[in-house]
């Protein structure tokens, strides 16, 4: 009898664990098993031995131990909003985010990146905009516990875009954000990391 | 310096790209407020107004958001209502020209021209305004320090006049009087604080983040050489020129993420102790995280002392009814 008056007690406690975080993740977008397999695994098989390591820096992807898919995209997605100054957090006070981006690229209307940029590129181009998103998807993932693998370019390329000054078509964007995802919740690579 | 002189020689060269850039509606107010202009009366603390002090070892830019209150997100909506109806109205006309063109295009035997394009639908789904956060926004720096100390230990500190409120750190960024923004948004991670009227809050020198360790450091930037610093605590300011005036600390709390709306480097605060800490990417709010701490302590103590109540009345209980039944079974006996 003691013991179900307890656990009344004990019972507010699993909801007060929450207020710990400043935010909620967004609901993930779910897929089924059938929608994952349908995403085909790129090759990432290279040799090592010929391959430009200096371009590592350029060319790579990331994987996490232990993560869904569904994981995966949601931190993909999320980190390639952020790199490309598209809206992913919506609602008026920073605690209050809504699931508007279930299905990724709906806010099309929201890219507000390119205007605020112009300054950067007028001062450096396309270029280090290519730059500063492949810094940005780094600080990102790295935040969020993926780690890197270099890729030879070719290979790198079949999955991945970059965006200089202007922006990658939206299809093409998810197709290559789902693969991308794919890679790093796959089989863990045989090679070696490289760092974040 | 060097970069910043670098951007206005680039804006100037630019002006044509620049003016590109549309004007946004701001809607909070703010104004820097320069010492000497306090001393000779050209600016005053007002008891409507909240006030926010910094100190950085050199000249520095920031922006800061704050979070909107009701009166602003209603203009907010006010606004997307009337440009939504618009771009629904531009929206139309398009549609109609469009059909009015395909069946031109529709009646030519030989096609001279390529089909024509049909518009973009405009719908609440696909039409943004912008985020509310870039209308929040109040920067400080490089110019317009409220008061420098160039000899020795050199120090520029600012402040700013804004509307009471909430206010969150998005980085160390510099806007540009035409819109124009440079620097890293600590869009995955930041501080907060309050500011309450007529009082000036102080962040001392905790922006410089001469604080931080470099394992702080490493937490809010990837590829980070460790460089041995020497973390020193913030260091408030004590301005004789406000000596008659409310300076209080900045209160830190946690702040959630943002959108990169300039489009500008991605990064975050590093960890402040009693204040912001990690769990890989997911913010934590430390101050809320030791209260409920202080609170599971205080309720545990309150259910051991429900669990021995309760262990004392069973006894109490079994105590009972063991005399009622010595008392039956006397009863009985007579």
């Amino acid at each position: 009898m003691g013991f179900s008056r307890l656990a009344l007690l004990a019972l507010p406690f699993s909801v007060a664990a929450q207020a710990q975080y400043v935010d909620e993740p967004l609901p993930q977008r779910t897929f089924t098993e059938a929608e994952i397999e349908a995403v085909a695994m790129p090759a990432l098989e290279f040799d090592m031995a010929s391959a430009n390591v200096d371009d590592f820096d350029k060319y790579y992807y990331f994987h996490r131990d232990d993560t869904e898919f569904a994981t995966a995209y949601y931190d993909i997605t999320e980190c390639d909003a952020l790199a490309s100054g598209i809206s992913f957090y919506a609602g008026p006070t920073a605690g209050d985010m809504a699931a508007n981006m279930l299905q990724y690229g709906v806010l099309a209307g929201g890219i507000g990146g390119a205007i605020g940029g112009l300054m950067a590129d007028a001062i450096f181009g396309s270029g280090e905009r290519r730059k500063q998103r492949r810094m940005n998807m780094r600080n990102c993932m790295f935040y969020k516990g993926y780690d890197r693998y270099g890729l030879e370019k070719d290979l790198w390329q079949e999955f991945n875009f970059e965006e200089g000054l202007s922006q990658t078509e939206e299809t093409e964007r998810e197709n290559k954000l789902l693969i991308q995802a794919r890679v790093a919740s796959g089989p863990k690579p045989a090679q070696g990391k490289v760092e974040p | 310096m060097k970069l910043i002189r670098k951007a206005v020689a680039a804006v100037a060269t630019g002006a044509a790209l620049a003016a590109a850039a549309p004007v946004l509606a701001q809607s909070v107010e703010y104004q820097t407020i320069e010492e000497k202009n306090l001393l000779k009366g050209k600016a005053q603390i007002q008891a409507d107004k909240g006030y926010i002090l910094l100190t950085l070892p050199n000249r520095g830019n920031g922006i800061f958001i704050k979070t909107p209150d009701a009166d602003d997100i209603a203009e907010y909506n006010e606004e997307y209502e009337e440009e939504y109806a618009k771009a629904l109205k531009r929206y139309e006309a398009r549609m109609e020209r469009y059909e009015k063109e395909l069946r031109i295009w529709d009646g030519q035997r030989t096609k001279r021209t390529p089909r024509p394009e049909k518009p973009e639908l405009v719908s609440r789904e696909t039409f943004s305004i912008g985020d509310i956060e870039r209308r929040m926004v109040v920067s400080f720096g490089p110019q317009f320090v409220f008061s420098k100390d160039s000899d020795g230990e050199k120090s520029y500190s600012y402040m700013n006049e804004v509307e009471p409120g909430t206010y969150t750190y998005y980085g160390p960024i510099f806007l540009m009087p035409n819109g124009q923004t440079l620097g890293t948004c600590y869009c995955m991670g930041s501080v907060k604080f309050e500011v309450e009227a007529g009082e000036i809050t102080d962040l001392g020198t905790f922006l410089a983040q001469e604080w931080a360790s470099d394992e702080d450091m490493g937490m809010a930037m990837v590829g980070y050489e460790p460089t041995g610093r020497k973390p020193q605590p913030v260091e408030y300011s004590n301005f004789a020129s406000l000596a008659n005036y409310e300076v209080v600390q900045a209160d830190l709390r946690a702040a959630g993420k943002m959108n990169n709306f300039y489009g500008i480097l991605v990064g975050r605060h590093p960890p402040v102790d009693g204040v912001l800490a990690y769990e890989r990417d997911r913010i934590v709010d430390v101050k809320a995280r030791e209260a409920m701490a202080a609170e599971a302590d205080a309720v545990e103590e309150a259910m051991e002392a429900v669990a021995e109540a309760v262990v004392a009345i069973d006894e109490a209980l079994v105590k009972a009814a063991a005399e009622v039944e010595a008392e039956v079974a006397a009863d009985t006996g007579n």
